[in-house]
């Protein structure tokens, strides 16, 4: 095979490995353009989520309201309804809440607090997932059984348990006050720990073919290291497939997110997210005002849709395989 | 649902009755009570909290007990009247029996007086002017007082007689020490004179009580079974009335009110509630423990504590967060209490540019931050109502930091003297104020003056004013010498009142019970049909 390449030239494995991956890329973002053009619902969850995604960058700009500073908030706007209903006004578009804050600003500063979670679990996830799924991969025997074994004990919890529990178990150390404060930070360790595996398997999946690839063996012939092999060579092959969990893992992400906060174990009301949101309107959907639960659950809703279209569409972009 | 035994026996009966004397039988009647929070022991002497109080007195009962009217009325004691001015003669009820069947005398008395009084009961307050009990015959006791003691008979109403044999025979005779999590056969077991023998414990779960057939007393209704289901979610609690699955719910959020009310089948009752919710300062420390007040106390200052009275809006509280079912209030103590005051509740006007003004002559026109220690889980709205008044202290320059936090984390920084500022409720337990003078207000000392002087307020004036009305027998002086009190504590502003509650039950339509303004259940007076 590849045993009569010199292995003094040093451009020849950079060469090689170039050649691998380059061109599929190429290939693929112009199909992901194109395709996303012809696909209308992707095309609107992209629009969609694009939006969703600036106004939780910029929520100064978007907001109408300063939710967390208390000299805008009066209780004599308490529970103003909606504008199209009876007694609301553009003044409060999706009405206000228990305090007199409008639910609008609420939203898209929960939405910040949701994202930044979301987003934050999902990269966590895939750092720890494909580190893991590259060394079981490319390593494989003794070690690669290891870590499998430990995956599928992993995935005999359910997300929400581990979540549940490492909740706990940073309650037990950091005490309320610290954890209330440390809570963004708590979510996002609960929701990376939670959702490693699929990343895990998929990469070492992908490992495991691409390290019998005629470039994997000239790169260790040319001298290049096993770490650096899997991070340079090895990785750029995977991402795809990491893009694609990714994208559907940041919907659930976020819906665990909202579950842990529903129930009260996530982010405290001070800085509250769309879930805490949903918990604190709870109280009042029994008493008529139910717009406080239920803007900040159809937020949720259009946000982890549009998540979740673009998801699927990007799987059947990117790897049909992974259908 | 579970079909305990004796039910099915009575419908048994019932039955047989039906078939051979062709009358209409009396179906068995089981009330379902739920509330926020479970009774956190059986144990009569070691937890004094409102849910365990209410739900243990259908099981056990005290010498001193409150009629309609909530005036004292004979329990297991038939009269009672002073000998001295330091001692007390109680006639006993004859013929009682506790629920394993051995006969309530006045050996009983003594000893669970003598229980109450152990380091671990969390009814020291009640029982600790007793300097003795004697035992005179078999249905007569003398309590001699340390000094003397004009409320003791109304102290009396929270002290729970066990059976003296039951309770040494089970190696119970030292109440359980609910902070160190210990345990005792008292705690899963119950021996009483009431109404109501337990036959199911299943803590944090279910209680269910079962009719004891032998009881002494009158019962309005005619209920068979009493189940008390802790449901802490309150949508969760008022669905569960609505679908039929309880009976009476005693914990009833104020927004959801109106709505039971318009419900077909449910009808509700309310009561002023004994307790008033107020704010407390940090008098104590030099510099505030937390927040930023560049190095001093502002609340050691009248005019910060002035400030803040006039920057909290109770109205709005009340008919925003309340919806009209609280009565702002400038006393710490609600109007069926001895010591109300009719010309103290006049309240401050709310006004946040007086505030300012007031902010700025205590030399604060720039403000200050601080921390506001606020439970979640106790009280009505308790969260709504700590953010309403950041909210309003904002508007005169105080910054507060709120940290809400479960009930069971908020006591300990109370009793670690931690909070800087706070929100409190405070139920007065004997319907008297003196309580309240006596715990809240007076300079904290080794006798048990002031233990819930969290503030470390102290004014000598009003101490010398409160020693002498806890000792005046003579009604209207005493009522003269604690209103002249409370008007101290209103003039330094030792507490920010907020308002006092009202309390509302919901019940399924057939079912008839009164509210006690201390939030108890008196089983002897629901009635089912």
């Amino acid at each position: 095979m590849s045993m009569a390449l010199p292995p003094s030239d040093p451009d020849t494995p950079a060469q090689i490995t170039a050649a691998a991956p380059a061109p599929r890329r190429r290939w693929a973002n112009g199909l992901l353009v194109s395709g996303l053009l012809r696909d209308k619902t992707a095309l609107v969850a992209a629009v969609v989520l694009a939006l969703l995604l600036l106004a939780a960058a910029f929520p100064a700009f978007f907001a109408p309201y300063q939710v967390f500073d208390l000299r805008q908030i009066s209780l004599m706007n308490a529970f103003v309804p909606p504008v199209w209903i009876d007694g609301g006004s553009w003044t409060f578009p999706l009405g206000t809440d228990d305090q007199g804050r409008d639910i609008l600003s609420a939203i898209i500063y929960g939405l910040r607090v949701s994202l930044t979670v979301g987003l934050g679990g999902v990269a966590l996830a895939v750092v720890i997932g494909v580190t893991i799924g590259l060394i079981a991969g490319f390593t494989g025997g003794i070690v690669d059984a290891a870590l499998m074994r430990v995956a599928d004990v992993q995935l005999t919890f359910p997300a929400i348990l581990i979540a549940v529990m490492i909740d706990g178990v940073s309650r037990a150390i950091l005490g309320d006050t610290a954890r209330a404060e440390a809570a963004v930070v708590v979510l996002i360790i609960a929701v990376g720990l939670s959702g490693w595996v699929e990343y895990a398997r998929a990469v070492r999946g992908a490992a495991m073919v691409e390290r019998r690839r005629d470039y994997v063996a000239a790169a260790r012939l040319s001298g290049v290291g096993s770490a650096g092999i899997m991070v340079r060579h090895i990785l750029p092959n995977v991402l795809t497939a990491v893009m694609v969990i990714g994208t559907i893992h940041l919907g659930v992400a976020i819906l665990i997110e909202a579950t842990l906060s529903f129930v009260g174990l996530g982010i405290p009301p001070t800085q509250p997210s769309l879930g805490t949101l949903i918990r604190v309107g709870n109280s009042y959907l029994l008493s008529g005002e139910w717009w406080i639960a239920i803007m900040p659950g159809i937020a949720l809703l259009i946000l982890v849709l549009a998540i979740n279209l673009l998801g699927d569409f990007l799987r059947d972009a990117l790897n049909p395989r992974l259908r | 649902m579970t079909f305990s035994s004796s039910r099915l026996k009575t419908t048994a009966l019932a039955l047989a009755a039906s078939t051979a004397l062709i009358v209409a039988p009396a179906a068995a009647q089981t009330l379902r009570i739920a509330g926020q929070g479970d009774l956190g022991t059986l144990d009569p002497h070691a937890q004094n909290a409102q849910v365990t109080m209410s739900v243990l007195s259908m099981v056990y009962e005290t010498l001193v007990t409150r009629d309609r009217d909530l005036n004292p009325a004979p329990g297991l004691a038939l009269s009672w009247e002073p000998t001295s001015d330091t001692t007390w003669q109680f006639e006993l009820r004859p013929d009682v029996t506790f629920h394993d069947g051995s006969s309530f005398g006045a050996e009983d008395v003594r000893f669970s007086i003598e229980r109450a009084r152990q380091d671990t009961s969390q009814f020291v307050n009640f029982v600790g002017t007793i300097a003795e009990v004697n035992v005179i015959d078999d249905l007569t006791v003398e309590i001699v007082t340390t000094e003397t003691d004009p409320l003791l008979p109304g102290k009396l109403g929270y002290v729970f007689i066990m059976d003296s044999d039951w309770t040494t025979d089970n190696n119970a005779t030292v109440p359980q020490d609910l902070a160190a999590e210990d345990s005792s056969f008292a705690v899963m077991n119950a021996n009483g004179t009431g109404p109501f023998t337990v036959t199911e414990r299943a803590p944090d779960s279910r209680t269910v009580l079962e009719r004891n057939p032998d009881y002494w007393g009158e019962m309005a209704g005619e209920i068979d079974e009493v189940i008390y289901l802790p449901i802490s979610s309150a949508p969760t609690r008022i669905s569960a009335l609505l679908s039929n699955e309880v009976d009476l719910v005693v914990d009833v959020p104020p927004q959801d009110v109106q709505r039971l009310e318009a419900a077909e089948g449910v009808i509700t009752a309310r009561a002023p509630d004994l307790r008033t919710i107020f704010f407390g300062f940090d008098y104590a420390s030099d510099v505030l423990r937390h927040g930023e007040t560049g190095g001093t106390n502002p609340f050691r200052d009248l005019r910060v504590r002035q400030a803040i009275d006039h920057a909290i809006d109770a109205e709005s509280i009340s008919r925003v967060v309340m919806r009209g079912l609280s009565q702002p209030t400038a006393q710490l103590i609600s109007e069926d209490n001895f010591g109300w005051d009719a010309a103290l509740d006049e309240t401050v006007v709310f006004d946040p540019e007086r505030g300012r003004e007031l902010m700025a002559e205590a030399g604060f026109a720039d403000g200050f931050s601080t921390r506001m220690d606020c439970p979640t889980d106790t009280y009505t709205n308790p969260e709504q109502i700590c953010q309403a008044v950041s909210a309003m202290l904002s508007q005169i320059g105080i910054d507060i930091e709120l940290n809400l936090i479960p009930r069971t984390q908020f006591i300990p920084l109370l009793w670690e003297r931690e909070s800087s500022f706070f929100i409190i409720g405070f139920n007065t337990a004997y319907f008297d104020g003196m309580y309240v003078l006596e715990t809240l207000l007076m300079t904290t000392a080794d006798d048990g003056e002031g233990i819930y002087n969290y503030t470390g307020y102290s004014n000598p004036e009003l101490d010398a004013l409160a020693r002498e009305a806890r000792v005046e027998l003579d009604v209207d002086r005493r009522l003269q010498l604690m209103q002249d009190a409370f008007r101290i504590a209103r003039e330094d502003v030792a507490y920010a009142p907020l308002h006092s509650q009202t309390l509302v039950w919901a019940m399924r339509e057939g079912v008839s019970a009164q509210v006690r303004p201390d939030n108890w259940v008196e089983i002897r007076w629901v009635e089912m049909n």
